[in-house]
């Protein structure tokens, strides 16, 4: 604030410069607009995701004077403990498979059902802003390639089909004129889930015993993929996050307002470029919708 | 344990951290997590890089906070990591959001009383998208004095320069956003 001396000689001013009062104008106007910035409200889910990574990091960053002595004691505790779940667990499910009791409960049960862990319902995401792929991903880990097809082509828990058309205009793909973004695959299944307030399609591809699945989400939806992680990459020149998993050919990509992950055991580096550029030419601009 | 007043939480955390309290970071993220992440997204202009960025920052600051010796107020401290890594985030990665269209967008709505608040967050975005193209320089002085609702010499202090060069980017900021959101005069009025 000007002292009022100097507020007036302003004003005074102003009342016969115009160039000023142009200027004047153009920073209040500037001023105005800038106080539309607010603080806005942190997203849910932020904390897990840090705890995770700040749990992961821990071990490895803090130098033993710089640990707290908790972390230090506790660390070998859990993990002594853990080990001792773990083992024990193995032993129930050793014995209970081995009497037939898990197998339908281990194994996805096909097309048009839920699939693997539990069934749907079981697998709530992590938080409204998480869509966790890791019971429908789990496993293909394991998953020959006959399998493969099916575990694909299957429903993620939660899944169920829906209209074409509105699978289609709700993975913002109703302006494409190819159905398919590969030559000689065909859209087999369309279903939809609702994670929090959003709404997320499962398109499936298939030809001939080869299948891949594509997820589309809005953008603000994150994907997490149960034990899996992602890294960064490039295919073919365009970024995306690979799964990190030797089992399976996963991407996660986006663009526009739409996120999508690319699901299949074996796609070609090539198919899968392919696949990514379909869909992003399909969402490229939507975020002006 | 309790997170301490907005201003003077590091005292009472930073303790805690020192005991072992393991509640202590989760306060400290529950105090501050709007503050980070509304000055990510206004940064960067989206919400994404935001949710990263956030997550970033945190674990920056849990891992610095031992080294933390209240040797400056917490929150310039924070809001220095919290710049530096929305710098860095854009030098990795440069996004250019056009705001040309909201702009047009929004000269095209008439004004029924009904779709005020949707004018507002239109202008809110556009807004956004403007401020998330102007230089680090200029926009860190803007999203404090905006987002945080720093005085100029608190800005100084964490951007490390006189309150007159505050002010000077300030004013630098408010006539570029003027200029390109000129379109929005007639909305705004």
């Amino acid at each position: 604030m000007l002292p009022a001396q100097e507020s007036a000689r302003v004003s005074e001013h102003l009342k016969h410069c115009e160039s000023c009062v142009k200027e004047y104008d153009e920073v209040r106007f500037g001023a105005a607009l800038a106080s539309h910035l607010g603080r806005a409200s942190a997203p849910d889910g932020l904390w897990s995701s840090i705890e995770r990574r700040w749990e992961e990091r821990t071990p490895f960053s803090l130098s033993a004077k710089q640990q707290p002595f908790w972390l230090a004691i506790r660390r070998h505790r859990l993990a002594a403990a853990g080990a001792a779940l773990a083992l024990g667990l193995g032993v129930v499910a050793l014995t209970l498979t081995r009497f037939g009791l898990l197998r339908r409960a281990n194994r996805p049960s096909g097309v048009s059902t839920g699939t693997s862990v539990g069934g749907p319902g079981t697998t709530p995401p992590v938080a409204s802003t998480q869509f966790d792929l890791g019971a429908y991903l789990e496993p293909l880990r394991t998953a020959s390639p006959e399998e493969g097809y099916r575990l694909v082509s299957s429903a993620s828990p939660g899944f169920v089909t829906v209209a074409k058309h509105e699978a289609l205009h709700t993975a913002g793909l109703s302006a494409l004129e190819k159905e398919s973004p590969l030559p000689g695959y065909r859209l087999l299944a369309y279903r939809a889930s609702r994670v929090g307030e959003s709404r997320v399609v499962q398109l499936v591809y298939a030809k001939g015993k080869e299948a891949f699945s594509v997820f589309v989400a809005p953008r603000q939806l994150r994907f997490s993929y149960g034990k899996e992680t992602c890294v960064n990459t490039k295919v073919l020149g365009i970024r995306c996050q690979k799964v990190d998993c030797p089992f399976q050919k996963s991407y996660v990509f986006g663009e526009g307002r739409f996120r999508c992950a690319l699901v299949s055991k074996s796609l070609r580096a090539e198919q899968a470029a392919a696949v990514m550029r379909y869909f992003i030419s399909a969402h490229r601009g939507s975020e002006e919708d | 344990m309790t997170a301490g007043t907005v201003n003077e939480p590091q005292n009472d955390v930073l303790e805690a951290f020192r005991r072992g309290d393991q509640d202590a970071l989760r306060l400290l993220f529950e105090a501050h997590k709007d503050r980070v992440y509304s000055l990510a997204l206004r940064f960067t202009g989206d919400g994404t890089v935001a949710w990263d960025l956030t997550q970033e920052v945190f674990i920056k600051v849990f891992a610095k906070l031992a080294e933390f010796h209240n040797q400056a107020k917490f929150e310039t401290w924070l809001y220095r990591i919290v710049l530096n890594a929305c710098i860095d985030q854009q030098r990795r990665n440069k996004r250019f959001v056009p705001f040309e269209k909201h702009a047009k967008h929004i000269e095209m709505s008439e004004e029924p009383p009904q779709e005020k608040s949707y004018i507002r967050r239109q202008v809110t975005e556009a807004v956004q998208a403007a401020v998330a193209r102007l230089s680090p320089k200029v926009k860190a002085p803007i999203l404090l004095r905006y987002v945080e609702g720093l005085s100029y010499e608190e800005i100084a202090e964490v951007l490390g320069c006189r309150a007159g060069t505050v002010a000077a980017r300030l004013n630098r900021g408010h006539k570029i956003l003027a200029r390109e959101l000129a379109g929005l005069r007639g909305v705004m009025q």
